[in-house]
């Protein structure tokens, strides 16, 4: 059986890594972890609870590559108030759960704000995540 | 000819339980304090996905700890149960491997934790410890979703050339037995997480039962 990838974990100001045999706990410095998703090409993004925004870093050695997606302002729509968990979508967007707007950010794979999707029902969101639903498709 | 498949759908925890995303606002999918089968959601925190399907949410209210598994409209079972042990679960993700992976904080000894299970809830056992207070997982390797939207599996010794969808590209993310002989996989499976851009791929023979993920190029 194959060996399973590194697995991040938001812990606190800092975001561990942990590869099967050893665990690594200043493996990036933060201010408030919240939501993790690497993405296609293997960097690791991390978004800020602190200050609501969201970093890239290089997966193998958790050095900070830029900033993703800035915080803009409590009042600019485009900006994250209350980020919380993260995952890339099978469009290439970054979609950001925000508990204090209660909406969900989305962002394109540049890092540039393109919509908030809400509702009346949607409160203090948390989580996000897509389903499977189209990857079992063609075995040979 | 790559067959049409269907769209994932997003899907975001929060206080009124597991809402889905219909593209341009989140309704009801799991509503908290329901449920329907045999088990009730009161406080979800996390929802996963396994490749067969199946949904997971993990519920971290403080009478009925656990990981339900949705099918259907139902709750059909409460794969894992931490009303009587003394861990305080976080948050949870479904692995590579197709395992559920829950992070939290072991009450005796006062450390976070990363806890694993197979789908089914058996196999209980603790990945990482050592932690403060864990909270959001990911793993080394690119969102299940992004792999859409295909899955390419070689059966035993089944190899060839595949065709790719034009701008498709190919990463190999697990191999589940990697034969030695097969120099195609090999060369492949040094670089498991990067990206190439042919047109086909080629299997060598011996290169079976290799799960090969296709995707296309996002469109950001």
């Amino acid at each position: 059986m194959a060996a399973l990838p590194n697995l991040f974990i938001s812990d606190g100001d800092n975001v561990d890594v942990f590869n099967g045999s050893s665990l690594n706990t200043n493996f990036i410095s933060t201010n408030s972890a919240a939501g993790l998703a690497v993405g296609v090409d293997g960097t690791l993004y991390a978004v800020s609870r602190d200050d609501a925004q969201v970093y890239s870093y290089n997966a193998m050695t958790g050095a900070l590559t830029g900033t993703f997606v800035p915080f803009l302002g409590s009042t600019d729509p485009g900006s994250v108030q209350g980020p919380a968990g993260m995952t890339w979508g099978p469009d290439g967007h970054l979609y950001i759960a925000d508990v204090t707007a209660s909406n969900v950010h989305v962002y394109s794979g540049t890092g540039a704000s393109l919509t908030s999707l809400g509702s009346a029902t949607l409160d203090q969101p948390t989580h996000v995540a897509f389903n499977r639903t189209g990857q079992t498709l063609r075995r040979g | 000819m790559w067959p049409s498949i269907a769209r994932d759908k997003l899907f975001a925890v929060d206080n009124n339980g597991v809402e889905q995303s219909n593209g341009s606002e989140f309704v009801s999918y799991i509503e908290a304090i329901s449920g329907g089968g045999a088990y009730v959601l009161n406080v979800p925190s996390s929802v996963a996905f396994s490749s067969t399907g199946d949904t997971f949410v993990l519920d971290i209210s403080g009478n009925s700890p656990g990981i339900l598994r949705f099918t259907g409209s139902t709750f059909d079972t409460q794969v894992v149960d931490y009303s009587h042990i003394d861990f305080i679960p976080s948050e949870l993700v479904v692995g590579p491997d197709d395992k559920l992976y829950v992070s939290g904080v072991d009450l005796d000894t006062g450390l976070g934790e990363v806890r694993d299970y197979n789908l089914d809830g058996t196999g209980e056992a603790v990945l990482v410890s050592g932690l403060n207070n864990p909270t959001y997982m990911a793993f080394a390797a690119p969102e299940p979703s992004t792999l859409s939207p295909a899955v390419l599996r070689c059966r035993p010794r089944r190899h060839g050339e595949f065709p790719l969808p034009p701008g498709g590209r190919i990463a190999i993310l697990r191999p589940v037995h990697p034969s030695p002989r097969a120099e195609s996989c090999r060369r492949l499976l040094r670089h498991p997480h990067r990206a190439h851009r042919p047109r086909t791929a080629t299997l060598g023979v011996g290169c079976w039962a290799l799960e090969c993920w296709m995707f296309l190029p996002t469109r950001a």
